[in-house]
Formats: C-alpha cells, sequence, structure tokens
C-alpha cells in the first residue's frame, strides 16, 4: 500500500464540503441565471447547513428507529471516503478501484436504508425506485471502471495518467455520464427524488442534523462525479486545468437540467437498460477487436 | 412488494391547491384511488344568499384567483338578462378584452406549471415571465393584478385611454413573439412527448358521457365552445376559430390551450382595432323586485355556470357550478392502472381549480364529509 500525502491532497480533503458546497451555490445561481431570474447568492447552500445544524430534530416516529438516525452519519462518511481516490488518491493499492466502486455502492445502500427507516410512504416510495435502478447504474458503474483500468492498464487509480480518453472509449464515457446523471439527480434521469412526484423521497422525514448531513453528502456527491468524469474523460494533472475543466463540466450538467424534464421510472430503467448494453459492447471490444 | 396507501395532498408539491388524494398502490402501479375535498371550502352560496346585488358582485369576484374575470362575467350576464338590459358596444368590447387577457394569463400559467410537473423548471419560469407581460396589462385596464373587479352592472370599472391600448398591443406583441418558440420545444421534446403522449387518455365518448367542458373536451374532439355556441359580451363581432384536437391525451390537452393563447391574442388584437368610439355609462342604482335567471360564460378552464334568484330586492339562491366540477368525476378512472409518476400530470392537465368548486361540507361530531347534492339531501334533509 502506498500513502502519497502531500500539500495538495490535504487541502482538498480539509477544504472538500465547502468546494462541494460552493459547487452547488454556483449550480443554483447558474440555474436561476438560465431561467431569467436572480437567484440565491453563491453562498446559499453554506447558510442553509450551518441552520440546519443548530436547529433541533422534529419529533416523530421514525426517530426511534437507530438506523434512521445513524444513516445520514454513514452515508457523509461514505461519500466523504470516495474522495480518497478521487481525484488526486491519496491511498493506492492494486485493484483499488474495486474498493472504491464498493464504497460507492454501500452509500447508495445506506440511502435505502434511511428510506425504509424513515417511517414515511413517500421515503419507501424513494428507496423502492433507488433499488430498482441501482440494479441496473452500479453494475454500469463497475463495468465501466474497469474498462477503463483494463484500456489504460493500470493497477491503482493511482497510476492513471492517459489524456482525453473519452476519445477512445466513447461508449464507456457515455455510459459513465449517464450513470453520473442519475447519481447526481439530474434530469433526464432524477426519477429517485422527482420532487412533483414523491415530495422529498428520503429526506421527507428528515429534519435538523440529520437533513444537513443528507444536504452535504448530495453535495458531495454532485461534486464527486464532476471530478471523476473530469479525471477519467481528461486525465488534466494540474489543478488549475483540473478547476477550470471542472468548472465547464459543471455547467454543462446544469444546462442539461435546465433545458431537459424527468422520465417516468420505468422508462428510465428502460434507458438504463440498454445502456448497460453499451457498457458491455465497450468493455468486449476492448478486449476482443482492436481499434 | 407489500401494498401502500398514500395520500397525494393536502399539502403536496404536485397540487397547486389543497385537496387529498388518497392512492392504493400495488407496488408501483396504482389499483384504487379516492378524492377528497374540503380544504378550500368558502361557502361561497351561502355568503349569497341574502345580500343586494351589488354586493354580490363583490363576493362572485373572489370565488378564485385564476378565475377572477370569468365568474364577474357571469354573474353580470345572468342580472342584464334579468333586467333586459343591453349594454353599449363599447362596454361588450372591453369586456372582451378582460375576458381574453383573463384567459391567455390563466392558460399561461398552466402550461408553465404543467411542465413543471414533470421536471421541466425553466418553463415554468419562461411562462411565468410571459404571464407577468398581461398582468401588467390587465393591472393597467383594471386597477389589480389579481381579483380584477372589473365587471361591474350595466358597465364596466374603467375605461381604456389611447396610451394604454398602445402599451396593450406591445405588450401582446411580446407574449406572441415567443410562443413558436415554446411550441417548437413541445413538438420536438422527447421527453415531454415520452411523459404526456398516451397519459391519461379521456375518448369521445367518454368526454361526452361525463359532460366534459372547455380545453379537456375539444382536446377529445367535441367542438364545444360557448363563446361560438352562445355568444356573450362581443364575441359574435370578432372572428376566431374553436381549437380541437383529437388524441384526447394530457399531450393534446397542452397544445388546445397553447393554440388557444394564439387565438386569444388574435381576438385582442381584433378588439383594440375595433374599440367603438364613445363613453362607458356610469354605474348606477339598480331596481330589481324579482327574477330567476341562469347564465354561463366561457371561463379558461370551459364552461361556467351561474344560476340567481332574486327576491325582495335580495339574493335569495344562488347556484354557481364552474368546470371543475365536471373534471374531477373522471380524475380517479383516469388514474387505474397507471404508474404513480403518472399522477401529477393527470392531475395537472386537468387544470382543477379546487377554490372555484368547493361548495357542501358537513362537520357533524368532528368528522368532516364532502357531499353531493343528491347524497346530502338523502341524509340531511
Amino acid at each position: 500500500m502506498i500513502l502519497d500525502v502531500n500539500m495538495l491532497n490535504i487541502m482538498l480533503l480539509i477544504f472538500v464540503i465547502p468546494i462541494s458546497l460552493l459547487f452547488e451555490g454556483l449550480r443554483r445561481k447558474l440555474m436561476a441565471r438560465m431561467q431569467n431570474r436572480i437567484g440565491p447568492p453563491v453562498w446559499q447552500p453554506v447558510y442553509d447547513v450551518m441552520k440546519l445544524l443548530q436547529k433541533e430534530e422534529s419529533d416523530s416516529k421514525a426517530s426511534e428507529n437507530i438506523f434512521f438516525k445513524i444513516t445520514p452519519f454513514l452515508y457523509l462518511i461514505t461519500t466523504f471516503a470516495l474522495f480518497l481516490f478521487v481525484p488526486f488518491p491519496i491511498i493506492s493499492f492494486p485493484f483499488d478501484f474495486i474498493l472504491f466502486v464498493y464504497i460507492l455502492i454501500l452509500g447508495g445502500a445506506l440511502y435505502i436504508l434511511s428510506g425504509f427507516a424513515s417511517n414515511s410512504p413517500y421515503g419507501s416510495i424513494g428507496s423502492m425506485r433507488e433499488t430498482t435502478l441501482m440494479v441496473c447504474y452500479e453494475i454500469i458503474f463497475a463495468i465501466v471502471i474497469i474498462t477503463f483500468a483494463l484500456y489504460t492498464n493500470i493497477e491503482s487509480l493511482m497510476s492513471f495518467n492517459q489524456n482525453f480518453l473519452f476519445l477512445k472509449l466513447p461508449l464507456a464515457s457515455l455510459c459513465l455520464f449517464i450513470v453520473g446523471l442519475v447519481e447526481m439527480r439530474i434530469t433526464p434521469f432524477d426519477t429517485v427524488e422527482a420532487p412533483t412526484e414523491i415530495i422529498g423521497s428520503v429526506e421527507t422525514e428528515y429534519s435538523g442534523r440529520g437533513l444537513a448531513l443528507l444536504e452535504i453528502s448530495k453535495a458531495l456527491k454532485f461534486t464527486f462525479f464532476i471530478f471523476l468524469i473530469t479525471m477519467l474523460f481528461f486525465g488534466f494533472k494540474g489543478v488549475l486545468m483540473f478547476s477550470i475543466v471542472s468548472l465547464i463540466m459543471l455547467f454543462i450538467f446544469t444546462f442539461l437540467q435546465a433545458t431537459t424534464c424527468r422520465y417516468r421510472l420505468d422508462q428510465t430503467f428502460n434507458l438504463l437498460i440498454f445502456v448497460l448494453l453499451l457498457a458491455v459492447i465497450e468493455l468486449i471490444r476492448i478486449n476482443y477487436l482492436v481499434w | 412488494m407489500h401494498d401502500f396507501k398514500i395520500p397525494i395532498g393536502p399539502q403536496h408539491p404536485a397540487t397547486d391547491e389543497s385537496a387529498c388524494l388518497r392512492v392504493s398502490l400495488d407496488g408501483n402501479t396504482i389499483i384504487d384511488s379516492d378524492l377528497r375535498f374540503g380544504y378550500a371550502h368558502k361557502g361561497i352560496e351561502k355568503l349569497l344568499e341574502g345580500k343586494r346585488i351589488e354586493q354580490g358582485l363583490h363576493i362572485v369576484d373572489h370565488i378564485c384567483g385564476i378565475c377572477s374575470v370569468a365568474h364577474p362575467s357571469c354573474y353580470v350576464k345572468t342580472i342584464e338578462k334579468m333586467l333586459n338590459y343591453k349594454p353599449p358596444e363599447r362596454v361588450k368590447y372591453l369586456r372582451t378584452l378582460a375576458s381574453e387577457l383573463g384567459r391567455i394569463q390563466s392558460h399561461l400559467f398552466w402550461t408553465g406549471f404543467m411542465l413543471h410537473e414533470i421536471g421541466f423548471e425553466t418553463m415554468l419560469a419562461y411562462f411565468l415571465r410571459d404571464r407577468e407581460h398581461i398582468l401588467e396589462v390587465l393591472e393597467r385596464l383594471t386597477g389589480s393584478r389579481s381579483h380584477f373587479a372589473y365587471h361591474k352592472i350595466r358597465t364596466v370599472r374603467n375605461d381604456i385611454s389611447e396610451n394604454d391600448v398602445n402599451f396593450t398591443l406591445k405588450k401582446i406583441k411580446e407574449v406572441k413573439k415567443q410562443i413558436p418558440t415554446y411550441m417548437k420545444t413541445i413538438k420536438k421534446d422527447t421527453v415531454i412527448k415520452a411523459r404526456m403522449k398516451d397519459v391519461g387518455i379521456i375518448t369521445r365518448m367518454d368526454a361526452e358521457r361525463y359532460s366534459l367542458v372547455g380545453p379537456i373536451a375539444r382536446a377529445s374532439g367535441i367542438s364545444t365552445d360557448i363563446r361560438k355556441d352562445d355568444p356573450y359580451e362581443a364575441y359574435d363581432q370578432v372572428d376566431f376559430e374553436v381549437i380541437t384536437e383529437w388524441d384526447g391525451d394530457a399531450y393534446a390537452r397542452m397544445l388546445v390551450r397553447i393554440r388557444e393563447i394564439i387565438e386569444s391574442i388574435k381576438i385582442v388584437k381584433q378588439v383594440l382595432k375595433n374599440l367603438p368610439k364613445g363613453k362607458i355609462p356610469p354605474s348606477t342604482p339598480l331596481i330589481l323586485e324579482e327574477g330567476l335567471e341562469l347564465g354561463r360564460v366561457e371561463a379558461p378552464r370551459g364552461e361556467n355556470f351561474h344560476l340567481i334568484k332574486i327576491k325582495n330586492k335580495k339574493i335569495d339562491r344562488a347556484r354557481i357550478r364552474p368546470p371543475t366540477f365536471n373534471f374531477m368525476s373522471i380524475f380517479t378512472k383516469l388514474l387505474e392502472g397507471r404508474k404513480i409518476g403518472d399522477i401529477p400530470v393527470i392531475l395537472a392537465s386537468l387544470d382543477p381549480c379546487y377554490a372555484c368548486m368547493e361548495r357542501v361540507v358537513v362537520i357533524k361530531d368532528g368528522k368532516k364529509e364532502v357531499l353531493t347534492e343528491h347524497d346530502f339531501r338523502r341524509k340531511y334533509a
């Protein structure tokens, strides 16, 4: 196992929560500008989280459930742990990307658990939707990561050093992009958290600190996927180029959210099955067919 | 998967007003639903009883915020029928202008809201921006942005000046400029089509059986429009088309409403062009001993019906049937066998306005129940 501790890594780990909240604020601001609105200040998510952390939690039947209480913490920890590997890996050992995929799935499982533990019909439906979709998109994610690893012939994410891979692996990149949309809850694939259909899904029963932790985790996951896509697609190691490309990706995602509407659950599922097929084709292609 | 029973409302992002829809689910599919009202009940019909006719006008104006041109228009039409009074041409034209502007703002708001239900927030923002133009015009014309109170018995509240005519034309032009863009988006976007086509289909037969009115009937292929069938105000002097579509699904209802906006803009332009010269008559006290009359107008959502009985210069009984009353009977039928994701689409595509509709609520021993007229008679009369 190699520990690569330098200034950049540590700074990123310390400031990753403010950075993700800033990204969330930027997303809101950009969204508002695209919709002809002024929008909230860029630091609004920070104020929201600070306020929520100070508030007491509402007393509901669900709060007796131990899983309901601890899952937001665990969810935050698992999401935070993803930043150990992406974009500037700190820990490295052979085949660490398998652990990395596992951590992502663990986060999804905790999200589902908190929904079922919240004792609310909307939470249960949200968890049900997430379960249905997870069957599909986590497999795609795993296949895509393995495809990237096989193609670049790396043992761990630290030795990843190829630029502009999205031109060489177009199908796998497309699949990763779509999985990103599902995980980041961006239209047309934000079926899990459709507010006009099932209110807040898993977040419905949460309040105060629990809700704040969920909000932070959501922002972290959003930032994580932007970093991951920037890292795997473009592979820039310099901080400046990396930040610029990340902001461009943020703009693209916001633009997508502003200009599309949401698919229904069964439509999303059918589409994901098709995406799974694409991912498998790409995996076969890089192994047996010469480009 | 086990069965759920989930409440949609009274507080829910999918319902802009409060009503409770209890849905029984088998996994992701709806097997049964039950609609309960009574959260926006104001007792309008009871309030109207025993009031003077002029007082009644103010109450009618406050039935609903969106249809607040249609209700006074219908009330005034009914009273003028009783008086056997024919208003001057200029008053007729001004009333038509207000009615059409009211229809445009209602349809714009609805279309934005419909797209918001399927996650298209940007369109909601754009439609609200355009609705703002119409509201500015209405504010200049009537002096208010929500409860316009423009119609008065025998006359209208304000006359329109030459400046305001130009202002209206300018603003209408700005709205009209945007409509083709929206139409293109709606016709080309695959996700909108996937969500709205073949959802909540009302066949022509069902539409007739449930006596549906307004844009919903027109989307099922029934060419019904009170403006053509029973012309009032100045609708017999303007040229417009009754829009019909044949699919009867949520998408067709959307197309009907957007195309109606274009027709309404056409009417507004004609009205402003042909506005007769002259003065509007002053509002004078009216003497009406007795009478019983009914009137109907085309509200943005469909036929609006008022039945008013006057006795001893006071309103003895008033019956108001807004268009939403007809739609809600078919709503639960449309939901059967659909997915959860379709609930907001179907609900919004019917454009319900509960504030118009709420009538009888019986509260007894702390229990609350909402009854139809038939049940109410059987139980309590």
